[in-house]
């Protein structure tokens, strides 16, 4: 248990040390928060309901499926794994550190825009905090384990980063946080609804526990069942 | 008394052969040198008493605990080298000391992230993790790879220093100099194949060796053919292979008298290691 604690709070500094991490987990989402939450309160006031969940939703999307990919990449995909594993540490506490510091980076994010929108837009804050909470808890994990995914099929960089482009833009697009989706063509609604962006905004702008929530932690679970049967076969490959 | 005994280890890959009935012991507090050409099986050998890799058929035993340096390693490039330290040690049971780190060179390199080390810094680190468990074997895959001469020779002393502690140590190495140096005994791998394994220190015991005595002198001498002692002739040098020294000094004295000419200069070549590594491997590619 010391050795598993000791390799999350390690893996939560070498996090902040990352600058992969640092852009795609802090300063992209608060840059995009404070000019778009601005711009899209001069447009429509009754944004304000909305802005704590949709910005958080975005920054949670860029964080867990842009950003967290890249160290599991670099490990992943290096002599890393195998310098670890003839030391007796298990590939598989590599992934659960990395999720656990990831969610704890996107928790605090969250917290952030959780007490600045109020005092920047007047953002008015959800009422029913265990069901926004719970859902955005459920939101972060899901974008984690798809970063997961990511960060496990791909051996550089530079293509995971391409990859992960085609589910955070049609994500971004289709979830509602940009604008409503129901502005859009219906078969787009529908692709939108299996995104966990737009799971997460439904279950956090709703005022009590809903569907969604089981969906995202579906997606939680099997792409954390993915993950390790991918380690698995990359410890066999070894 | 065994530290490692490696039993009829066989290896495929797709249908190429890597690892082909290797069967060697290691004793304990040796140092076992495995040498072979890219490719020989040195590395796939490693893996497998290491465990990283499983071998399709033979088997291996160990007498002690293992710690191991591997040919390419890496870290997190984040890391700092006394958080790596930490790490290292906290999964292995145990607290982790920074002076325990000052043999190895480390103690004014603890706060310096892993991506700002040099090779042999990063060698140096990875040969330190590998004994932050204190290991009875040490597997240590082309540890002075890449190293200047300095930290060649710091690598050295450490090893030999494991040595001196009762360590045994497996080492490859493509560095024959090294091997010589270093190791009690040697195996050679050839495509796979075992085709040498030394039962005692001899390799390496110099007085042991054949001599080669390269002669010049101040004329031309025509040698006659009975003169066996002659390993090879130029027109005005000889080299004379002998298992004694002293034999082979006369013998030249006698030529020079008896050619009346002068013994100008003469070197002294010893085969080593990497003399009997080439013959080998000359006679595994003509076979």
């Amino acid at each position: 248990m010391k050795a598993l604690i000791f390799s999350i709070l390690l893996q939560w500094k070498l996090n902040f040390r990352s600058k992969e991490i640092l852009v795609h987990f802090y300063v992209v989402p608060l840059i995009f928060y404070v000019f778009i939450g601005s711009i899209f309160i001069s447009i429509n006031p009754q944004l304000t309901e909305t802005i704590v969940a949709s910005m958080t939703v975005f920054g949670v999307s860029m964080g867990g499926i842009l950003g967290s990919p890249y160290p599991l990449v670099e490990f992943f995909a290096s002599d890393c794994k195998k310098s670890y594993h003839v030391q007796n540490i298990p590939l598989s506490i590599q992934l659960i550190s990395h999720c656990i510091s990831g969610f704890i980076h996107l928790s605090v994010l969250s917290i952030i825009l959780w007490f600045t929108a109020p005092l920047l837009f007047d953002a008015v804050l959800p009422t029913n905090l265990p069901v926004y909470f719970s859902s955005l808890a459920l939101l972060i994990l899901a974008s984690l384990g798809i970063g997961m995914i990511f960060g496990l099929f791909f051996k550089s960089a530079s293509k995971m980063s391409m990859a992960t482009q085609i589910v955070f833009l049609p994500s971004l697009m289709l979830s509602g946080i940009m604008f409503p989706a129901d502005m859009l063509p219906a078969v787009l609604q529908n692709v939108g609804k299996f995104f966990p962006a737009s799971l997460g905004f439904s279950a956090m702008t709703s005022d009590h526990f809903t569907y969604e929530q089981l969906l995202l932690l579906l997606i939680f679970v099997s792409a954390s069942l993915i993950s390790m049967i991918r380690i698995r076969k990359i410890h066999a490959e070894e | 008394m065994e530290a490692v005994k490696v039993m009829s280890l066989k290896k495929q890959y797709g249908n190429q052969v890597v690892l082909n009935d290797i069967e060697f012991s290691v004793m304990k507090g040796e140092i076992f040198g495995l040498i072979g050409v890219n490719g020989a099986g040195k590395t796939t050998t490693l893996e497998c008493i290491e465990g990283l890799r499983k071998a399709d058929q033979g088997s291996i035993a160990f007498s002690g605990t293992l710690g191991v340096q591997l040919q390419s390693s890496s870290l997190p490039s984040q890391i700092k080298v006394k958080e790596a330290l930490q790490l290292f040690s906290v999964w292995n049971g145990r607290s982790f000391r920074p002076d325990s780190v000052t043999v190895f060179g480390m103690d004014g390199l603890l706060e310096r992230k892993y991506q700002h080390l040099s090779i042999g810094q990063k060698r140096r680190l990875h040969l330190a993790l590998a004994l932050l468990s204190d290991p009875d074997i040490l597997i240590l895959d082309e540890p002075t790879a890449g190293l200047d001469i300095d930290g060649r020779i710091e690598i050295h002393q450490i090893i030999k220093n494991l040595k001196k502690q009762g360590k045994t140590v497996i080492l490859s190495s493509h560095d024959l100099m090294e091997i010589e140096d270093l190791c009690d005994r040697v195996a050679i791998l050839s495509n796979g194949r075992l085709v040498l394994l030394s039962e005692s220190r001899d390799f390496a015991d110099k007085n042991n060796r054949q001599v080669k005595v390269r002669a010049k002198f101040s004329e031309p001498i025509s040698l006659s053919e009975t003169e066996e002692s002659v390993y090879d002739s130029m027109s005005d040098s000889v080299i004379i292979a002998t298992d004694h020294l002293e034999d082979a000094m006369i013998t030249l004295l006698e030529m020079a008298k008896q050619h009346h000419v002068r013994l100008t200069d003469f070197i002294i070549e010893r085969d080593g290691v990497e003399q009997m590594f080439l013959d080998i491997i000359r006679k595994e590619k003509s076979s």
